[in-house]
């Protein structure tokens, strides 16, 4: 039985929208940043208090009495097992290996059922699905993956991590600056469209993800981007 | 087929279904090229049935703005979350009207 299903059922009346944004605005399950980490502390808070209650232990041996009997040892043994139980600062991780056209593709969908699996939101994983989308298509259409591109995803509650591994060429990002495209409509051909589009993708995943890093070793290349949670 | 399209009063409605991307940009910049070049010249880009974009669909865009761009008028509208966050931070919305419904798109494309 999944613990964290039935606090989906439980705790929805707790909680509260985001914020408003266009459609599709619906998070995979967890919709509050920490909620199992306040829940988990109300609860061992809450078992902490009731210890302060007079006589509770009574019938228990004399060797249990100073551990049943304090607040604070409960209180902690109470975090102890609640974050063992909701698995609260564990990392997750995945990986999937991705080729051919529709890489993008293959790399969306294991996002969003890793998401749904991780308890993650729903605009993190969609954000992180379009920063991916974006860089595989530029690696592509750049000619620099050599074969089989290995996405390792990992995650807690306050961070989603993508790697982009493959056998190639490192990415090259460009400074973070805007764009302006406004003068490119006057422009006569496609040349200038064709440049300012070859730095679209930079672009975008420099605002998509939270940190990106590209690096390079060998033959073998890693694109890692951050996305908070 | 990946990219529909209608005429709907005097307008031409491209609508990508589910995405808009390397895969199928060409097919898109194909239709939007003949039927500019046929005198289309008010195009609503109609994101209802759009998933995802990325810099590839967005050329797509600036390529029909930059066509039409002396006797015409491209708008954007219905954007999902994620395709209305990369219309902004492309800096598309800066210079290519955006409405929330086609309604309002048809509107301002009559303009």
């Amino acid at each position: 039985m999944d613990i964290r299903k039935i606090l989906d059922v439980v705790l929805p009346p707790f909680r509260e929208p985001r914020r408003e944004k266009p459609r599709d605005m619906i998070y995979i399950a967890q919709e509050t940043p920490g909620l199992y980490t306040t829940f988990t502390a109300g609860v061992t808070l809450a078992i902490s208090a009731l210890m302060l209650v007079p006589e509770p232990g009574v019938g228990v041996t004399e060797d249990l009495k100073p551990v049943l009997m304090s607040p604070l040892m409960m209180g902690g043994f109470a975090a102890i097992g609640l974050n063992m139980l909701f698995r609260i600062g564990i990392s997750e991780q995945a990986e999937i290996e991705l080729s051919g056209a529709y890489a993008a593709q293959q790399a969306t969908r294991f996002l969003e059922d890793q998401g749904a699996n991780w308890g993650a939101r729903r605009d993190v994983i969609t954000r992180a699905g379009a920063a991916v989308g974006e860089a595989l298509e530029a690696l592509q259409s750049a000619d620099m993956v050599r074969g089989p591109v290995t996405l390792r995803a990992s995650f807690d509650e306050y961070q989603l991590t993508l790697v982009l591994d493959y056998p190639g060429s490192a990415f090259a990002l460009q400074a973070k600056k805007k764009l302006d495209l406004s003068a490119l409509l006057d422009e006569e051909g496609d040349d200038a469209l064709g440049a300012a589009m070859s730095k679209m993708s930079s672009h975008l995943i420099r605002h998509l993800a939270d940190t990106v890093k590209s690096s390079e070793r060998a033959d073998r290349a890693e694109l890692v981007m951050q996305f908070s949670h | 087929m990946d990219i529909l399209s209608s005429k709907v009063e005097g307008a031409f409605v491209v609508m990508p279904n589910g995405r808009l991307d390397t895969n199928n940009a060409p097919q898109a910049e194909k239709l939007l090229v003949e039927n500019i070049s046929a005198g289309e010249k008010r195009v609503i880009f109609d994101f209802s049935k759009t998933d995802y974009i990325s810099s590839a669909g967005l050329r797509v865009i600036l390529q029909a703005a930059k066509l039409v761009r002396k006797d015409g008028r491209v708008v954007l509208c219905n954007a999902n979350e994620q395709i209305y966050e990369v219309l902004e931070i492309s800096g598309f919305l800066d210079m290519i009207n955006y409405c929330s419904d086609l309604k309002g798109a048809m509107q301002s494309v009559s303009e």
